[in-house]
């Protein structure tokens, strides 16, 4: 817990913050613009349709309505912002207020901690786990020098203190928070109205409550997920309960992606996998064996010729269990008799 | 009396709002958040935790925020 001085010294400095960046919108110049010329817009209808009724020009009387009930709307339309900008400002905290800000922030998180220099205002959670999960506690940092030039939860970044990302993706530490960017989801609106308020410690427990809730239909990565593996081949996150891996390179496999060798059964991936030269099944390099006619064929195709003990496809012997060349060398000579006959 | 209260469940509002002398806290989230349960909510009473029976005061500022919020991408 902070001493009161340092509390008081911190709400000064958040008040004067806030008070520079939070001007309201219908401040602005272009805002009083906007009004005065719909305000002008709607009186010179109005002039028109006054002088119309005066003279009788019922005929335009219809179209002159129209307009000035579009010119209206128009008005209500710039009030609005202007209205709303005004109710912010009747809300904008008092040193009090932030001295007490301050106070629930210790209350809700422990402790908060300041980086005048990095302009940062930080508290950190308790470990968060979601579907059975650890994902380690998270920093919650408002970056003050951003209010005003973005709104709610981007003046905020999110950091893992004990990182545990999704496989393969070292920028998800959370599944709602991709590179420190929290994606509040329903805590949007809310988070943005409490900050533009300097209800400060209500955007810190929003977003607590967004990093303590799941919300599958919409994550970064699928919980699932986490802690699956990717897959070698088609570089998909897998699941590691479905997954195995390529007795080759090694390298892990997504179930769609695990292909076994012909010969030997065991599992390998698409690079590891050769076709055999006889009869065109998908083999690994073991079980792949080069002949010396150049071609790689599995151990089905392949067979000792029983003239030269030489490797050889199975489909190249003779029903002597010759190759070629022996088959040829077997074959009786002519005799001189036979070769003149012929 | 008139009390502030914020609502950060939906759009996040903060308004002074009239609430007759005695309302409990638990009456004014029954009030206000019919369809809902107190325990999936921080509900807050000048910033500090307050009990479903606690009375409310002229000018406190009570604060109701949702414990689950879906985040998204």
């Amino acid at each position: 817990m902070h001493a009161l001085r340092t509390r008081i010294r911190f709400a000064q400095r958040l008040q004067e913050i806030w008070q520079q960046r939070t001007e309201p919108s219908g401040q602005s110049p272009q805002q009083w613009r906007f009004i005065d010329q719909a305000w002008n817009s709607f009186s010179a209808i109005r002039n028109r349709l006054r002088q119309a009724e005066d003279h009788g020009f019922t005929h335009c009387l219809p179209t002159l309505w129209e307009d000035c009930r579009w010119r209206l709307d128009e008005l209500a339309r710039t009030l609005g912002p202007l209205r709303e900008a005004h109710n912010s400002l009747e809300r904008m905290p008092s040193l009090s207020d932030w001295v007490q800000e301050l106070r629930a922030l210790d209350d809700e998180f422990g402790e908060f901690k300041s980086d005048i220099h990095r302009s940062v205002l930080r508290v950190t959670t308790e470990p968060i786990t979601l579907e059975g999960i650890g994902l380690g506690a998270f920093s919650i940092e408002l970056h003050w020098a951003r209010i005003g030039e973005q709104r709610g939860s981007h003046c905020f970044d999110v950091v893992a203190t004990e990182p545990h990302p999704a496989c393969g993706r070292d920028d998800v530490m959370h599944p709602h928070v991709n590179s420190g960017d929290l994606c509040a989801g329903d805590a949007a609106g809310p988070i943005d109205r409490a900050l533009t308020e300097g209800r400060i410690s209500d955007a810190f427990v929003l977003i607590r409550s967004v990093l303590t809730t799941y919300n599958p239909r919409s994550a970064y990565v699928q919980l699932s997920e986490w802690d699956g593996l990717i897959c070698g081949d088609c570089g998909r996150r897998a699941d590691r309960d479905t997954s195995s891996y390529c007795a080759g390179c090694e390298s892990d496999l997504c179930d769609g992606c695990a292909l076994c060798c012909r010969s030997c059964d065991e599992t390998r991936c698409t690079g590891c996998l050769s076709p055999c030269e006889g009869c065109d099944d998908d083999c690994c390099s073991r079980c792949l064996e080069e002949l010396t006619s150049g071609k790689s064929v599995c151990s089905g195709c392949r067979a000792i010729c029983s003239g030269c003990d030489t490797a050889v496809l199975q489909s190249d012997l003779n029903d002597d269990s010759l190759c070629v060349t022996c088959a040829a060398e077997e074959e009786p000579t002519p005799t001189l008799e036979e070769s003149h006959a012929s | 009396m008139k009390i502030l209260f914020i609502n950060n469940d939906g759009g996040g509002f903060a308004d002074h709002i009239e609430v007759m002398d005695g309302t409990a806290v638990s009456t004014l989230f029954a009030e206000k958040l019919p369809t809902r349960k107190a325990a999936d909510f921080l509900i807050r009473v000048n910033r500090q935790p307050a009990a479903a029976d606690q009375i409310l005061q002229p000018g406190d500022r009570i604060s109701i925020t949702p414990v689950k919020i879906e985040g998204a991408i």
